[in-house]
């Protein structure tokens, strides 16, 4: 089997993260992320599942829950870091991911079609 | 009793890049737990890098701009010494870090934007031929190299070490040298 691009792999991951039921909860929201994430890497790609690898190994990996950090203000959203995003998490099962820079690359309403906010107030 | 006041060696890291590069945007990004993953986002003249720090597992070193989402560190180091003086390095020299992940041929000629047809030309070979070295397993060196120099790179074969240090090996493949 020929390996996907990177491009190719994170396409069909955000496009069926976007098809894909909303999550009810932050536990749900965070699972769907990761089994979307992993399936799409097993089936596009031949690099072996190995989470604890600091190293990068060309695979992509989702949020390790030890990456959490509290957002200032919002006991209602949890972010988690890896070298170049940051994923956000909030309790009504909404994702938003974003680049290091800020920039909004995708963004999925909760099970109560709320999206992630941010207040700027 | 009182919460321990010894610095982690992350935030030791911290102040010796502050002290080095004042001037540099240096943020402090802490896990919600002491003991997950801590990074620190360093940019100085435009040139960003990202090191991350977890106990037990060391440093991490990543200034690619490469696409992708969740991956680990381009580069790792045992210690706050190593990944300072790589950072160093990296800054004064405005190098980035390269993943160890191999890229295959054809990603590269896209990133150059160059098609299969006009990579032939440059090559003097047929455009059925550029398909078959960027589907080969296994391609001779001077391939590699002709190929990647008509698409306006160099070819530089590394070795990466158990420690974190890597070396370009030199490979005599038989090209004329140029008179010295």
């Amino acid at each position: 089997m020929a390996s996907s691009s990177k491009d190719e792999r994170i396409a069909e991951f955000l496009r069926r993260l976007s098809i894909a039921p909303p999550a009810g909860t932050a536990e749900e929201a965070l699972n769907l992320l990761s089994d979307t994430l992993n399936r799409v890497e097993d089936e596009l790609t031949e690099i072996p599942y190995d989470p604890e690898n600091w190293q990068t190994d060309g695979r992509m990996y989702p949020p390790r829950i030890d990456s959490g950090r509290e957002v200032t203000g919002r006991d209602d959203l949890v972010r988690y870091r890896r070298k170049a995003h940051n994923t956000y998490i909030h309790e009504n099962g909404g994702i938003e991911i974003r680049d290091i820079n800020g920039f909004v690359i995708f963004s999925k309403e909760g099970a109560d079609g709320k999206f992630v906010e941010f207040h700027t107030d | 009793m009182g919460k321990s006041t010894l610095a982690l060696p992350i935030e030791s890291l911290e102040n010796q890049l502050r002290e080095r590069f004042p001037e540099a945007s240096i943020q402090l990004d802490r896990p919600r737990k002491r003991s997950g993953v801590w990074y620190l986002d360093l940019r100085w003249k435009g040139h960003p890098i990202a090191i991350q720090w977890q106990e037990g597992l060391g440093f991490g070193v990543s200034s690619s701009v490469a696409p992708g989402y969740g991956e680990g560190a381009d580069e790792t180091y045992p210690d706050a010494e190593a990944t300072y003086g790589r950072v160093v390095s990296l800054l004064l020299s405005g190098a980035y870090t390269a993943p160890p992940e191999p890229v295959r041929l054809s990603e590269l000629r896209k990133e150059r934007g160059i098609s299969q047809a006009e990579l032939a030309e440059l090559l003097d070979k047929q455009q059925g031929e550029v398909s078959k070295i960027e589907r080969r397993k296994d391609v001779k060196l001077s391939t590699l190299r002709d190929y990647v120099q008509s698409i306006g790179g160099s070819l530089q074969v590394l070795a990466r070490l158990p420690n974190g240090v890597v070396r370009v090996i030199e490979i005599d493949d038989g090209q004329d040298q140029p008179p010295r």
